[in-house]
């Protein structure tokens, strides 16, 4: 019944107690924001604490959503954004690791994975770690619009909704965020095949060894 | 289309975000000629590839079950708390701005009557260090002897406080009001008199006599009179009210 009403029209429900309009909202909604603090943070314990807060504020009823300001889920991803912010800000000086294998199954879904190309597997992995690396060494004003805008598909006017400015701010900031990406993932290309080069030079020293 | 134009666009050329199809018509004919801007599209497609890749490979992640069966609980825990809360009535104590004001006016009167006190004393100060004091003894006795009950001489504006037994602090009360209305007498400011007493056995006063003495100026607090600190040093003349006994029955203070 609920899941066919709109976001405001639950949340009018959930104002007035109804535990069902709270559910649908939060199935709605939760993924969409545990991803965002997933990939501002790097932390999976971390983005749960912030999903956590948003939806406990919801059903706490301490939010002032105003309908004419931006869309429902803008304003939870604003509100998220400040969590997140916030836990920068206080864990700022400890490094951020990310918990892709730490007691937990792959985040590499198995639609990506095809087992006729395993290097390509490997090599895409790779790839994928590289890029979530450098959106992560991002500062956070210019991860937070690649978050957003890029891997969320946010629009630029509910990107600007969620992050409080225009949109003029948040297309210079994707662009100078964006140009920074290219620069970082430049860079680990170098490593890597620098990398690879010593590993490829050593094994060619160990096979003239052999011999 | 030049290269400063070209970057305007790229990213969302990359991106495939450009619903423009003349702009993007046009930035696509630019990179057919200019290396450079070639070169940076392809930067930024495959970026935008490897966001995309990121993006997919966090497809499907959520928040643990965990999470909703905390927020669930919460939700309920304030449900119940909202219906077990008492409806809201009057308050029939009174609003919050009321009992500012009723503050602020007390305070406001205080600070008055504080200021009234204030340039009364600095007025008898004045009058005391105008008049040029005539060298007196330390104990100035009176020849005037009070017969019958004890009445000091009535005062104009003021009211008279008689000497009775009883408990100080009770009489003290009314006293402290007459102090904020010093008197003139002779050129000198009096207090009204301030009852002494020395228990409940203690005999009515038939007659006595007025005695001039100076006391330190300390002797203002025990009668709850104020003093100012700068002439804490100074002694302070005082009339007492003397009984046939030897006891003092009162006391006033001089200015």
């Amino acid at each position: 019944m609920h899941s066919s009403l709109s976001d405001d029209e639950l949340l009018a429900l959930l104002r007035a107690g109804d535990e069902g309009a709270f559910v649908t909202l939060y199935r709605r909604r939760q993924d969409g924001i545990y991803r965002f603090a997933l990939r501002m943070s790097g932390s999976e314990t971390v983005a749960e604490d912030i999903t956590q807060e948003v939806f406990m504020m919801l059903a706490r009823g301490d939010g002032h959503y105003d309908s004419s300001r931006g869309s429902f889920s803008a304003y939870l991803f604003g509100v998220a954004r400040n969590q997140a912010l916030r836990r920068l800000e206080k864990d700022r000086f400890l490094s951020p690791i990310y918990e892709e294998d730490e007691g937990r199954e792959s985040s590499t879904p198995e639609s990506l994975i095809t087992l006729n190309d395993p290097l390509g597997d490997l090599t895409r992995k790779e790839m994928i770690a590289s890029v979530r690396q450098a959106v992560l060494a991002l500062p956070a004003h210019y991860r937070e619009v690649v978050v957003l805008c890029d891997l969320q598909e946010m629009s630029y006017a509910d990107a600007s909704a969620a992050l409080g400015c225009a949109v003029g701010t948040v297309r210079s900031r994707l662009h100078r965020a964006r140009a920074l990406l290219v620069e970082k993932l430049r860079a680990y290309q170098v490593s890597e095949r620098a990398v690879e080069g010593a590993a490829e030079t050593g094994r060619v020293n160990t096979v003239n060894c052999l011999v | 289309m030049n290269c400063g134009e070209f970057e305007d666009i790229v990213n969302d050329l990359a991106r495939v975000k450009m619903s423009d199809a003349a702009s993007r018509a046009v930035g696509m004919a630019h990179v057919e000629i200019c290396g450079r801007c070639a070169s940076r599209l392809a930067d930024e497609r495959a970026l935008s590839a490897g966001l995309n890749s990121l993006a997919a490979s966090d497809e499907g992640k959520a928040a643990h079950a965990s999470v909703e069966a905390a927020l669930l609980e919460a939700f309920r825990a304030r449900a119940s708390n909202r219906l077990a809360r008492p409806l809201p009535v009057q308050s029939k104590s009174w609003p919050r701005w009321a009992l500012a004001a009723a503050a602020a006016i007390l305070i406001a009167f205080g600070f008055i009557v504080y200021r009234a006190i204030q340039n009364e004393a600095q007025k008898d100060d004045k009058a005391l260090t105008e008049r040029t004091p005539a060298p007196q003894p330390a104990i100035n006795r009176e020849d005037q002897v009070v017969n019958g009950a004890v009445e000091p001489e009535p005062r104009r504006g003021s009211r008279t406080t008689q000497p009775r037994r009883g408990n100080r602090s009770r009489l003290i009360k009314p006293f402290i009001q007459d102090s904020m209305t010093f008197y003139a007498k002779d050129r000198e400011y009096t207090t009204d008199f301030f009852p002494l007493s020395y228990g409940d056995d203690q005999k009515p006063m038939e007659s006595g006599e007025v005695i001039r003495v100076q006391m330190p100026r300390s002797a203002l607090i025990a009668f709850g009179l104020p003093v100012n600190v700068e002439r804490a040093d100074v002694p302070v003349k005082a009339d007492l009210l003397v009984g046939e006994d030897g006891l003092a029955w009162a006391i006033r203070f001089v200015r």
